[in-house]
């Protein structure tokens, strides 16, 4: 199955948060109450209900001010370090077509996810005691259909499709292209206008936290050695070793 | 003839022992569902993965609440490595490394063994280490993403070294020295066996 993916070009975003609505009617998320700080960015920050929004930037420019949009979601990584620290099998999967599928009805909790995504996407329900985040509309895109945000979007600054298609696209359109080699390759990528993409909320060379490669591929095998061994270590000392300890022990008894 | 029977551990030795273990044996089951998605299927013993959570958690609470008893009660007896603890284990852990040449000339164990002094460690610092990384990750939201990482690591590195030297316990207290047994159920050994595996213990 070929990869998918979503290409946002941002310069075609206005901001008008159609997407925001659209997943949330879709995923019969409910809205949140919210605060008026002086910013049309709204709500303040994902949450286990908005799992996508468009974040602001305002920066001046030649005593202009530039308005600066990009829609925020999971990136779908293909080395997702969500999917990498989860323990639940099943709770967190790679799908075939590359996104990455959080299940809530196997999550159990634990935040291992929350805490180790390069990105900070996924986020807590208190309410349900599990993490949640963008499942890329896995019920429409497994039936053939774009995801809720992309059918929305009256810009047409998503494009969902094929991923290489889609990069074979951008690289025929000027701006800068994020998410082609970042973390093994996104499923969701932006063309930028500047090749800053910390501009636009991106971090330039998003890497997995070395913690959590020496904790799951380090520590956890391992441990795994150390205690399956020490089993069979001591079964194995029962019968090579344990009669020659008890020899030696006896004879210095009697010669002491 | 009857065999003289020695008191080796007291009430409270025994009854913070079991506590301390029956926990840790809960809290390992439990929490080894997790370690690796290899193990998972020990959460069926418990019912599913959420029960095994809500178990680790409540077990946690008994394991930290008893710790400091267990330090206590066990640190006269096996708190100190003496210089003729140290040259115990030089003598190839008193002869469990059975090389003659090292053997010679080994002092005898005290009323605990170098090696059962090592183990009383192991506990008390995995168990600590437990503890405070345990309560980190059990509330890490708000916390800084370092200091929740750091313990999942800690965590784990508590438990490769406290789960492995436990088979280590389990053998010697059981196959491995026969008669070791009573000492925590009963309280007392025959003076034998007192002899032959303690013989620097000044029986009082």
């Amino acid at each position: 199955m070929a990869e998918k993916a979503c290409l946002v070009d941002v310069t075609k975003c206005i901001a008008c948060r159609g997407c925001q609505i659209a997943c949330k009617s879709w995923n019969q998320l409910p809205a949140e109450k919210t605060t008026f700080d002086g910013t049309y960015e709204n709500p303040p920050d994902l949450s286990a209900s908005t799992v996508t929004k468009i974040k602001f930037r305002e920066v001046a420019e030649g005593g202009k001010v530039k308005w600066l949009f990009r829609k925020v979601q999971c990136f779908h990584c293909t080395d997702a370090g969500c999917v990498k620290a989860c323990p639940v099998p099943g709770a967190l999967t790679k799908l075939e077509d590359g996104t990455v599928y959080l299940d809530q009805n196997k999550c159990t909790g634990c935040k291992y996810c929350i805490m180790n995504c390069p990105f900070e996407i996924p986020r807590w329900d208190a309410t349900k005691g599990k993490a949640f985040k963008c499942n890329f509309c896995y019920d429409r895109t497994s039936n053939g259909l774009p995801p809720a945000c992309q059918k929305i979007c009256v810009g047409g600054a998503i494009q969902y499709g094929d991923r290489d298609t889609l990069i074979a696209y951008a690289k025929t359109r000027p701006g800068f292209l994020y998410g082609e080699k970042e973390l093994g390759g996104l499923h969701w990528m932006y063309l930028l206008p500047v090749d800053d993409p910390e501009l636009y909320f991106l971090p330039k060379e998003p890497k997995l936290p070395k913690s959590l490669i020496v904790w799951k591929d380090i520590l956890k095998p391992i441990g795994l050695i150390l205690g399956g061994g020490s089993i069979l270590a001591w079964l194995g000392y029962h019968f090579l070793l344990m009669p020659q300890k008890e020899k030696l022990t006896k004879e210095a008894e009697k010669h002491s | 003839m009857a065999e003289r029977m020695i008191q080796r551990t007291s009430v409270g030795q025994r009854l913070i022992h079991w506590i301390h273990g029956i926990s840790f044996v809960i809290l390992g089951l439990t929490g080894l569902a997790l370690f690796h998605k290899s193990l998972f299927g020990l959460t069926a013993i418990f019912g599913g993965v959420d029960s095994a959570r809500y178990l680790h958690r409540v077990f946690a609470w008994i394991f930290t609440f008893n710790m400091p008893l267990f330090i206590a009660v066990w640190f006269k007896d096996c708190g100190i490595i003496d210089a003729l603890d140290r040259k115990w284990i030089a003598c190839g852990m008193g002869g469990y490394l059975p090389i003659k040449s090292l053997y010679a000339g080994c002092p005898p164990a005290g009323k605990f063994n170098a090696g059962q002094k090592m183990f009383y460690w192991t506990a008390v610092l995995g168990g600590i280490l437990f503890v405070v990384s345990g309560f980190i990750i059990m509330n890490p939201l708000g916390l800084a993403k370092q200091t929740v990482r750091a313990a999942y690591i800690l965590h784990d590195l508590a438990t490769i070294c406290t789960v492995t030297f436990f088979f280590a316990h389990l053998y010697l207290g059981t196959l491995g020295a026969p008669g070791s047994l009573r000492a925590i159920f009963q309280g007392n050994v025959n003076e034998e066996w007192a002899k032959h595996h303690h013989g620097r213990w000044q029986i009082g």
